[in-house]
């Protein structure tokens, strides 16, 4: 059950109106429960590869199959019971005066009691610890705490599958580092499938477990983060680079002749390999 | 969003809208066509009370008294000053003659008394109904469906036009956009144009958000439920009370 695919993507290719290419040759699979991640440089087509995964995009050749069944074949209401996006920009999403209210439109308009739909928006504010702001206005939270809202507002809605894109665009570092833990938590309690769109590559081995480099409307690389990080040639030919920790290693190995086994990606990985380092020095 | 200051637990809160709206409606005609001081400032107090019962601190509500104090106080200024027969007081200023009238200061008293009962009156609905409860009893009172729909939006909307507009003219008057009378209205026309289009970008963004979560071109929270008997009762019998007070 955990590998059954719940989107599977087939895109032979997708132009804009004008006759950009904006995706060719995608080959991917969302796994039940999996937290996965779209990484690329600005531009190199993540959030049409979301939007064609949510089905707000359906003049590409190829197939998006969501449960088996082609998305371009369900109604927008099937679509959304079970699959989500949030935007990166938590404005363009957020409507309501108020966070109560706005969580509580997707309840309200699957047909629940009131009572149902109360309890189901301030549930969902729970998991996002956004329970206390419940009356606020939504132009009186930060942005932090609207992109949080926005989540809440699917998640209210039971949706099974969250796409994000760029979920910790425009967050100070702990901002990051909650919201990151917050999709996490989501993600590993609550089952929730997620797909991020994400150009940040520190966070990315500390919490995905697989993940895509998209370049150009393309797939250049997947795998884990593990295997995607091995080789930063890759990554600068797709404009981007490897984690800060990784990159340290990689260069007092190749360029200093550090003798280090292989390439941490975290904190936690690169301190016990130098320190294993080290140990081997001295003995 | 006065609701945002007081106790949404209230049992104020839970009561319908439009029986709310409709109350303040009938109440607010009393206090207008009253003619004394008893009345409007009976309502007041219980305005006052039941606000402050609301858990509605004195800062938030002196905030939102500011204004109609102020025109009230004018208007007793003016009221004292120029109108009425009955002297009342007499001095110079600055080789001015300044009187002042007993009649007009009574009838600029009473004027006042209504504007700050009217105020508190509006401001308990304010604090006891949520903005999308009290848009939505709107509707019901035959305000056009449209018209309650864009209020909603706008509502929303106005910050975060609002905070784009502020951005574009910081850009524009950083590189001296307003640096001549003609260069400002040329930079402003821009700034408009700029809204408007981040306006249809941000309303074509919220469409789809909203299809997302299941919207079909109805607002759930527009449809409207029965009325609570006990309530609709509760209600009469307060009006009749105070339409009693009234006549007296």
């Amino acid at each position: 059950m955990e590998d059954l695919a719940r989107l599977a993507v087939n895109i032979d290719v997708f132009s804009y109106a004008d006759g950009t290419q904006a995706l060719g040759n995608i080959a991917l699979d969302v796994r039940k429960g999996e937290f996965l991640g779209i990484l690329g440089s600005n531009g190199s087509g993540k959030t049409t590869l979301l939007k064609v995964m949510d089905g707000l995009i359906k003049d590409y050749k190829g197939s998006v199959l969501l449960d088996g069944s082609d998305v371009r074949k369900l109604s927008p209401k099937q679509i959304y019971a079970k699959v989500g996006l949030v935007f990166q920009n938590p404005d363009e999403q957020l409507f309501a005066p108020t966070v109560l209210e706005d969580v509580s439109f997707g309840p309200q308009n699957m047909g629940f009691s009131d009572s149902e739909v109360r309890q189901r928006a301030l549930s969902a504010l729970q998991q996002v610890d956004m329970e206390g702001l419940a009356k606020k206005s939504i132009h009186h939270l930060s942005f932090g705490q609207r992109k949080r809202v926005c989540i809440a507002g699917l998640l209210a809605m039971g949706h099974e599958i969250l796409l994000l894109d760029e979920p910790t665009a425009g967050l100070d570092p702990m901002g990051e580092y909650r919201m990151m833990n917050l999709l996490m938590k989501l993600n590993r309690e609550r089952g929730v499938t997620v797909v991020m769109a994400t150009h940040s590559v520190d966070l990315v081995p500390l919490f995905l477990s697989r993940l895509f480099i998209l370049s150009k409307g393309k797939i250049a690389r997947s795998g884990t983060p593990e295997e995607v990080f091995t080789a930063p040639e890759t990554m600068q030919n797709v404009k981007l680079r490897l984690p800060q920790m990784a990159e340290l290693i990689y260069r007092l190995k190749h360029e200093d002749g550090v003798g280090f086994e292989r390439v941490p990606l975290t904190i936690g990985e690169a301190r016990r390999e130098i320190l294993r380092t080290l140990e081997e020095r001295h003995a | 969003m006065l609701t945002e200051h007081s106790r949404i637990d209230h049992a104020l809160a839970r009561i319908d809208a439009r029986v709310k709206i409709l109350s303040a409606l009938v109440i607010l005609a009393m206090i207008l066509s009253y003619r004394g001081f008893a009345f409007p400032g009976l309502v007041t107090l219980i305005c006052l009370i039941l606000t402050f019962g609301m858990g509605v601190r004195l800062r938030v509500l002196l905030l939102r008294y500011s204004e109609p104090l102020f025109i009230a106080a004018v208007i007793i200024a003016v009221k004292l000053l120029f109108a009425g027969k009955d002297p009342m007081f007499s001095a110079q200023f600055m080789g001015i003659a300044i009187n002042g009238y007993r009649d007009g200061f009574l009838e600029g008293l009473q004027i006042a008394n209504r504007i700050v009962s009217a105020v508190s009156l509006i401001a308990l609905l304010g604090f006891s109904t949520p903005f999308a409860e009290f848009i939505a009893g709107l509707s019901w009172f035959r305000v056009p469906k449209g018209f309650v729909e864009i209020l909603m939006f706008a509502y929303r909307y106005i910050f975060v036009l609002f905070d784009d507009a502020q951005v574009i003219y910081q850009a524009q008057k950083n590189r001296l956009g307003y640096s001549t009378l003609r260069r400002g209205l040329s930079s402003f026309g821009t700034l408009a144009g700029s809204l408007t289009i981040k306006a249809f970008d941000h309303s074509q963004s919220t469409t789809v958000a909203m299809m997302q979560r299941g919207y079909d071109g109805t607002m759930p929270m527009l449809k409207h439920k029965p009325f609570r008997l006990h309530e609709v009762a509760m209600t009469m019998v307060l009006l009749i009370c105070l339409g009693v007070l009234w006549k007296i």
